[in-house]
C-alpha cells in the first residue's frame, strides 16, 4: 500500500526497513482471521493490519508514540499468527519489533510500569536472581491485597513447586553414549535456557540424555540468556548485550571443536536465536558471527530424526497408543515455522497424536505477556484450555516453557515439554508430571 | 444483445387468450412499452394475473382485470450457458419444450395448480416445488427481470448471469410479491441440464387436493411431526419434511397459521372456498415490524397502491 | 480520482456533542473511539487506495446497542456505516468524514446450531470460515466462501451477498440466508425470516441481501448449512495460454457437468500463490486451472477423468490431481490468498469483478490483456471462471504520480468489455464505492431511481452508508439523498 513519508527527510536505516514493509501490505486484512487479540477484542486497532496502520501513521508523520497507540502495540503478544497468514509475506515480527524499540526508546511510561518492566527485564533473564525471588514467593501471598494488578498475575503464575538446580545446567560436556563405527553422530551445544532451567530443569536434561543416547556430543553453554525477553520489551540496548554474550560463547565453542548446531528447547528462544542476522544488520562487527549463530540454530525436534527415533525406541514402547494432544507454541508454528516435525516425532513411537480447535491461537504466555497483559492473556489460556480439553488427551505435549506454565496450572492431565516424551520412549526416566498418575 | 437468440413461441391456440380472470376478462398486452403506457395512461387500481392458475389465492382484488398472458415468447436463450429469458406471460410448457431440445430443464419444478402457468406467475408468487432443497426455489434462479413499476415505467435490474450484485437485489424482491409491487413483464432465468431423476410430487398430495381447504406450510424439518401430531385429515410432506401440505375439510383449520407460527414456520393458504379467503385471506399474518418494512418497499414500487391492491395483506 | 462526496460540514461540527451523546448512550468509554490515530485505522478496508477517517466510531457489543446508535443517529442526523471486518474490495467499508463507524466485529458468536435443520444462528460479527468450522463435526459447512472467508463476517457477506469458488454449485450468500435480525434506522429490531424456507410476505432478505448495508443493519444471522460431500478432490491443469483455459472452462461448463470450482489463474498469479504456499502450482504454465469435483470416491474418479479428458482436449500441458486432504487444501489455500500473494509482487492492485458469460471467457481475456498493454499495466487474472466471474487484478505503483486515475480509467475501459459481452460489473464484491460510477454502463436513470426509491423509504435521511452504490449527482451529492437542485421523482 501507499506510504506517505515525507520527502527530504532523512530516516534512520530501521525506518527505511519498515517503508519496504508497509509496501508489501496490501491491506487485504485476511491477517484479522488469525489474530488472537483481534479474535477477543473486535478492534481493528487490536489486528494486525491496525497496528501496520498505527505504526505507519507514527513512523511517516515522525510523531512520537501516544498512550493510544502504545496501548494497542502492547497487547500484541508477537505471536505472529498474522505472519503465517499474510499471503503477502509482510515481515510484521521486524515491524512490530522496530514498534517496541520506538516506544522503548520515545515514550515514557507511568512509573510503575517503567519499574516493573525493568523489574522483569532484569530477574527474568537472569537464573539465579530468578530462583531465588521465586522462593520468596509465597511470602508474596499474604501481600496479595494491596499488590497491583501486574504483580498479581506474576504471583498467580509462580510455580507451587520449585525444582532444585539441575547438575546437568552447568557448563561442561556430556559425551554420546554410544560410538557409531564412524565416531559421534555429532557435536552440538545446548543452550541451556534462562527460566526454563530455574521452571523446569527436566527439560535440559533430556536433552542431555536423548542426544548423549542418540550418539551426539552435547556442551551445555555457560549462555542463560539469548535477550529475547528484552527484545520484545523494546530493550534493543539490553537485547544486543545479552545476544552478544551469547553469540561470543556459541562461538567459542564452536572454535573449540566445530559445531553441528546450537540446540535449542524453547522455541521462544529459537525464534530469536535464528533472528539474530537482522538484530545485528546495523553492526557490521557482529553481523556475520550473529547470522553464523543463527545459522546453527535448531529446535530439538528438527534435530532429532524419526529414524534415529525408532532405532532407539525402548521396548516397553511407552507412548505407543497414547492420546497425546500437541500444544504448538506460537514461537513455534509461526515463529520458526515448524509445524509437523514434533508431531511426526512422536506418532513415530507410537502416540495417537491430536491437535486442539483454534491450534493457531496463541495460549497468552508469549514471554513477558502473561505478566503485562493479564487480562488477555487469562481469555486467551481458557479458551486454549477448552479447546485442549475437547481433545481429549491423556497428556498434553509442547515445546515451550512459557506455554508450559501458561497451560499447566488449568489442566488435569500431565503437561510436558516435547522432549521429554523423546528421551521417556527411548529409555529415559518417566517424565515426573506423570507421578501419581 | 450480442449471442441472443429470439426463439418464436408455438402459436397460440384460441384457448390461451384472452385470459379469465376472476370471471371478468382481463386486458391483455402484447408488447411491455403498451403495458406500461396503459398503467400510465389510467389511475384506477388493477387486478393483476398471468395465467390464472394461482387466482384463489388471497384476497379478492377489486380492480380493473389485467393479464400478462399476452407477453409471449423466448427472447434470450443460450443453452451453453444456461441462461433463458423469456416474457412474462410465456407458459411453463413452451419453456419446457424449447429447454427439452437442449436437454435442459426449469430448476424449480413448480406446481402447476393444475393449469399451464405463465413464468410470471411461477415468479411472481415464489411458490416452489419438488426440487426446492436442491435447486432452490423460483427466487433463488431469478438472474433478471424487466418489470413495470406503479408509475408505469418500464426498468430493468438483475442481468444475464448468474453472479451479479450490480445494485440491490430488485428481482429477488419482486418474487413472491404476487403483483403487488410491480408487473413483471420479462425474467431471466437459470436452467440446469437434465442430469438426474427429478424430485417427484409428494405421495398423498392428490388426497390433499381433494379437500376444500389446502394449507401449505414451510418450518424447520425437525417440527413436521408436531405439526402432524393429531391431524387426521389428509397430509403430505416434502422438502425432507420441511414442507407440510395439509388438506381440511372445513374452515376450522383456521389456527394453522399460528400454529406453522409457533413452530418457526408460516402456511399459505392455496385452496380456499372464495367466501373464505374474502374474510380470512391466505397469508401468513406478519409481525408489525415487518409490516412496516413491506408498506415501505410498498410505496417504493407502488406509491399510488394501484397493483393488486390488499391481495396479500390489507395494507399493501 | 474517484469523488468522494463532501462531509456535513454541521456534522462536523457537532462532532463533540456526538461523541458524548454516544458515550452516555453506551454507558462506557471503551466502545467509542474519538482519537485521531485510532480513527484513521478505520479509514480504510481492502481497497486502501481509497481513504477518508471518519468522524467517530463505535464498537458495538449487541443488537440493543446497533439499535440505540442508529436510533440516535437517525434522530439527530447523523451519517453512519456498518463495518464487518474491513476486507470489502469495494471500498463498501469506506466511511466519509461526516460518518459514525458502527463496528460489529466484537458481536463474533455463534448463538445456535441445529445439526437436524441444518441451521445456525450467528452474529453478524462472525467470519464465514468460523461457521464452517463450528459446525464440522455435525459433517456440515456454510456452502459460500468468499476467498477472504478466514476473515470477513457474515454481516459483510450478506451486505454484499458475497460470492466465492464454491458458489458455481452451491449458489451465494443469499441463497443461504434463511433470517436476519434487522436494525432499521430508525432503531427498530425486526425478526425477517426465520429457520423455514421462502419467508412469507415480501422477500425482504433478497431486498436486504446485496443491499450493501444501505437498508439498515443486520445484527443477527440464521444461515442454511449444508451436508459436506463424502469426498472432494481439486485438479490443477496447466496451459500454454490463456485463451485455452479460458476455452476448456467454457467447454466443461457447456456439458452441463458442472464441477464444485473451476478457478482461474494465469502467470502472475501461479507465481505469487506458489511462493506463498508450494502447493505444487506448475510455475511453467502461461494459466492454470483448478477444478474441484466431490462425491463419493467412485462418483469422483469419473468426474476426474472427465475433466482431464476435456483439459487434454483443450491443450493442458500439465495435469495432476491432489493426494491427499493436506495437498487439496494447500492448492485452495494458494487460490484464496490469490489477491494477497499479489502483494509479493505489486505494491498495489485494483481488483476489477465483472461478470460474464463463460462461452465469452477467452474473448473477454483477450480484451482484457490488450487494454493492460495500451495502459502499460500488468494484470493478473484469478477468477472464479466456472460461473464467468472475473477478477483482472490491475497492478500499479501508488507512488508513481497520477496513476490512479489511469487504473481507474484501465479497470471502466474492462468493465465495459464485461458489460458488452452481456454482464454485469460486479459478480460479488458489490458496488460499493469503486464502481458506483459505472452503474449507468448497465442502468438506465430511471432503473436507478427505483433503486433509490427503496433506499428513500428504509432511510429517507440518506444517513446509511451514503456515497455507496449510486453515481454522485452532478452537483456532488452524495446519490439519492434529496437534491435541491432535481427534486424528488
Amino acid at each position: 500500500m501507499q506510504t506517505f513519508f515525507k520527502d527530504g527527510v532523512e530516516r534512520d536505516p530501521a525506518t527505511q526497513r519498515s517503508e519496504a514493509i508497509f509496501r508489501s501490505c496490501v491491506h487485504c486484512g485476511l491477517c484479522t482471521g488469525t489474530c488472537p487479540t483481534y479474535q477477543l477484542l473486535g478492534d481493528e486497532l487490536d489486528s494486525p493490519r491496525g497496528r501496520i496502520y498505527l505504526l505507519k501513521d507514527m513512523l511517516e508523520n515522525d510523531r512520537k508514540p501516544t498512550k493510544d497507540v502504545v496501548e494497542h502495540l502492547d497487547r500484541c503478544l508477537s505471536c505472529l499468527a498474522c505472519t503465517t497468514t499474510c499471503p503477502s509475506g509482510v515481515d510484521y515480527m521486524h515491524l512490530i519489533d522496530h514498534g517496541r524499540q520506538v516506544i522503548e526508546r520515545d515514550y515514557q511510561r507511568p512509573l510503575p510500569e517503567r519499574l516493573y518492566r525493568s523489574f522483569l527485564a532484569r530477574v527474568l533473564p537472569r537464573p539465579g536472581l530468578f530462583r531465588w525471588l521465586l522462593r520468596l514467593a509465597p511470602l508474596g501471598a499474604w501481600m496479595r491485597p494491596v499488590l497491583p494488578k501486574a504483580l498479581k498475575a506474576a504471583l498467580a503464575l509462580s510455580p507451587d513447586r520449585l525444582p532444585a538446580p539441575a547438575g546437568t545446567d552447568r557448563p561442561g560436556v556430556h559425551a554420546p553414549a554410544q560410538m557409531n563405527a564412524g565416531g559421534t553422530r555429532g557435536r552440538v551445544a545446548l543452550f541451556p535456557g534462562c527460566a526454563q532451567q530455574v521452571l523446569e530443569p527436566e527439560i535440559n536434561a533430556s536433552t542431555i540424555r536423548l542426544l548423549t543416547r542418540l550418539g551426539y556430543e552435547v556442551e551445555v553453554l555457560a549462555a542463560s540468556c539469548c535477550g529475547a525477553l528484552t527484545h520484545h520489551m523494546g530493550k534493543a540496548t539490553q537485547a544486543e548485550a545479552t545476544a552478544t554474550q551469547m553469540i561470543d560463547t556459541v562461538l567459542n565453542a564452536h572454535d573449540r571443536a566445530p559445531l553441528d548446531a546450537l540446540v535449542i528447547t524453547a522455541s521462544g528462544c529459537g525464534t530469536t536465536v535464528k533472528d539474530y542476522g537482522a538484530m545485528f544488520q546495523d553492526h557490521p562487527a557482529m553481523k556475520a558471527r550473529a547470522k553464523q549463530v543463527a545459522g546453527l540454530a535448531q529446535d530439538i525436534t528438527e534435530l532429532v530424526t524419526p529414524t534415529d527415533l525408532e532405532a532407539s525406541k525402548h521396548q516397553d514402547a511407552m507412548l505407543e497408543g497414547m492420546q497425546v494432544t500437541y500444544h504448538s507454541a506460537c514461537s513455534m508454528q509461526h515463529g520458526q515455522k515448524i509445524t509437523t516435525a514434533p508431531k511426526t516425532l512422536l506418532r513415530a513411537l507410537g502416540a495417537q497424536v491430536r491437535e486442539p480447535a483454534e491450534g493457531h491461537l496463541c495460549c497468552g504466555s508469549a514471554g513477558t505477556y502473561n505478566l503485562l497483559q493479564p487480562e488477555i492473556a487469562g481469555q486467551l489460556r481458557d479458551r486454549k484450555l477448552r479447546n485442549i480439553a475437547r481433545t481429549e488427551p491423556s497428556l498434553i505435549a509442547t515445546g515451550n516453557i512459557g506455554c508450559m506454565k501458561q497451560l499447566e496450572k488449568g489442566v488435569e492431565v500431565p503437561l510436558v515439554h516435547t522432549v521429554q516424551l523423546l528421551d521417556w520412549a527411548t529409555g529415559g526416566p518417566r517424565p515426573h508430571q506423570l507421578d501419581g498418575r | 444483445m450480442a449471442g441472443s437468440q429470439a426463439t418464436a413461441e408455438p402459436s397460440e391456440t384460441a384457448a390461451d387468450s384472452p385470459e379469465v380472470l376472476s370471471g371478468a376478462t382481463a386486458e391483455a398486452f402484447s408488447t411491455p412499452e403498451a403495458l406500461a403506457g396503459f398503467v400510465r395512461e389510467t389511475t384506477e387500481p388493477l387486478a393483476l394475473g398471468g395465467r390464472g392458475s394461482k387466482a384463489g389465492i388471497g384476497f379478492p382484488v377489486e380492480g380493473r382485470a389485467v393479464t400478462t398472458s399476452g407477453l409471449k415468447g423466448i427472447t434470450y436463450f443460450e443453452p451453453q450457458e444456461f441462461v433463458l429469458g423469456a416474457r412474462a406471460g410465456t407458459r411453463l410448457s413452451v419453456l419446457e419444450a424449447a429447454l427439452a431440445e437442449h436437454d435442459l430443464i426449469l430448476p424449480f419444478s413448480p406446481p402447476r395448480f393444475g393449469g399451464d402457468p405463465s413464468l410470471g406467475g411461477v415468479i411472481a408468487t415464489n411458490i416452489g416445488g419438488a426440487e426446492r432443497e436442491s435447486l432452490g426455489a423460483p427466487r433463488d434462479n431469478v438472474l433478471g427481470a424487466q418489470y413495470i413499476n406503479g408509475r408505469g415505467e418500464l426498468l430493468k435490474a438483475g442481468g444475464r448471469v448468474v453472479k451479479n450484485v450490480s445494485g440491490y437485489d430488485l428481482p429477488r424482491a419482486l418474487c413472491g410479491s404476487w403483483g403487488t409491487l410491480a408487473i413483471l413483464t420479462e425474467i431471466t432465468i437459470k436452467v440446469v441440464p437434465k442430469a438426474r431423476a427429478v424430485a417427484q410430487d409428494a405421495p398423498g398430495l392428490d388426497a390433499v387436493w381433494a379437500s376444500p381447504f389446502v394449507w401449505r406450510v414451510s418450518l424447520p424439518r425437525d417440527r413436521a411431526s408436531a405439526l402432524l401430531a393429531g391431524w387426521s385429515s389428509p397430509s403430505a410432506q416434502q422438502w425432507s419434511g420441511s414442507l407440510v401440505w395439509l388438506g381440511a375439510d372445513a374452515a376450522g383449520a383456521n389456527d394453522i397459521h399460528e400454529r406453522a407460527a409457533a413452530l418457526g414456520g408460516h402456511a399459505l393458504l392455496v385452496q380456499s372456498p372464495d367466501e373464505h379467503r374474502r374474510e380470512h385471506g391466505c397469508f401468513q399474518p406478519l409481525s408489525t415490524g415487518v409490516q412496516a418494512l413491506q408498506r415501505q418497499v410498498k410505496a417504493a414500487f407502488d406509491p399510488g397502491h394501484r397493483f393488486n391492491p390488499g391481495r396479500m395483506y390489507k395494507d399493501l | 480520482m474517484l469523488n468522494l462526496p463532501s462531509p456535513r460540514a454541521e456534522v462536523l461540527d457537532r462532532r463533540q456533542q456526538i461523541a458524548r451523546d454516544l458515550r452516555a448512550l453506551l454507558g462506557r468509554d471503551d466502545l467509542l473511539i474519538t482519537s485521531a490515530n485510532e480513527l484513521k485505522g478505520y479509514e480504510t478496508d481492502g481497497l486502501a487506495c481509497y481513504r477518508t477517517v471518519p468522524m467517530l466510531a463505535v464498537l458495538a457489543e449487541d443488537t440493543a446497542q446497533v439499535a440505540a446508535v442508529l436510533r440516535y443517529c437517525h434522530d439527530n442526523e447523523v451519517p453512519v456505516m456498518a463495518r464487518g471486518a474491513g476486507t470489502s474490495l469495494a471500498g463498501g467499508a469506506l466511511p466519509q468524514q461526516d460518518t459514525v463507524v458502527l463496528g460489529l466485529s466484537k458481536m463474533n458468536e455463534i448463538l445456535e446450531v441445529c445439526a437436524e435443520n441444518q441451521t445456525a444462528r450467528v452474529q453478524a460479527g462472525v467470519t464465514n470460515r468460523n461457521i464452517s468450522t463450528a459446525v464440522d463435526d455435525l459433517g456440515l459447512f456454510y456452502a459460500p466462501d468468499p476467498s477472504s472467508q478466514i476473515a470477513c463476517t457474515i454481516g459483510g457477506n450478506v451486505a454484499m451477498n458475497s460470492g466465492g469458488a464454491h458458489c458455481l454449485k452451491y449458489g451465494v450468500t443469499t441463497n443461504h440466508i434463511l433470517g436476519v435480525t434487522f436494525v432499521t434506522m430508525e432503531g427498530a429490531v425486526v425478526e425477517i425470516g426465520g429457520e423455514a424456507f421462502d419467508l412469507p410476505g415480501y422477500d425482504l432478505l433478497g431486498l436486504i441481501v446485496g443491499a450493501e448495508g444501505q437498508l439498515g443493519v443486520v445484527t443477527e444471522v440464521t444461515v442454511r448449512l449444508m451436508p459436506k460431500p463424502e469426498a472432494a478432490r481439486p485438479l490443477l491443469a496447466g496451459f500454454d495460454s490463456a485463451l485455452d483455459a479460458g476455452a476448456c472452462v467454457a467447454a466443461i461448463m457447456a456439458t452441463g457437468r458442472t464441477p464444485v470450482a473451476i478457478e482461474f489463474m494465469d502467470r502472475p498469479a501461479i507465481l505469487a500463490c506458489e511462493r506463498f504456499t508450494g502447493a505444487g502450482y506448475p510455475t511453467d504454465a502461461q494459466a492454470l486451472l483448478i477444478i474441484e469435483v466431490e462425491g463419493s470416491e467412485a462418483e469422483i474418479e469419473i468426474e476426474l477423468a472427465f475433466v482431464e479428458a476435456m483439459a487434454r482436449e483443450h491443450g493442458a500441458t500439465s495435469i495432476s490431481v491432489a493426494e491427499d486432504i493436506v495437498s487439496a487444501e494447500n492448492i485452495w489455500k494458494g487460490r484464496k490468498s490469490a489477491f494477497g500473494a499479489i502483494g509479493q509482487i505489486s505494491p498495489d492492485y485494483l481488483c476489477m469483478d465483472g461478470t460474464i458469460p463463460v462461452t465469452k471467457l477467452p474473448d473477454v481475456l483477450e480484451q482484457i490483456y490488450a487494454i493492460g498493454d495500451r495502459y502499460g499495466f500488468e494484470i493478473a487474472n484469478i477468477f472464479h471462471a466456472g460461473d464467468g466471474n472475473m477478477h483482472p487484478l490491475i497492478m500499479y505503483d501508488s507512488h508513481q504520480p497520477g496513476v490512479l486515475d489511469r487504473v481507474e480509467d484501465c479497470g471502466a475501459e474492462i468493465l465495459c468489455v464485461c458489460v458488452e459481452a452481456g454482464g454485469c460489473i460486479t459478480g460479488e464484491h458489490g458496488v460499493g464505492i469503486e464502481k458506483r460510477d459505472h452503474m449507468p454502463l448497465m442502468f438506465s436513470p430511471e432503473d436507478l431511481e427505483q433503486m433509490k426509491a427503496l433506499k428513500r423509504g428504509f432511510d429517507p435521511k440518506w444517513l446509511l452508508n451514503g456515497g455507496k452504490v449510486f453515481p454522485l449527482t452532478e452537483t456532488g451529492i452524495p446519490a439519492g439523498q434529496i437534491d435541491p437542485t432535481q427534486g424528488l421523482h
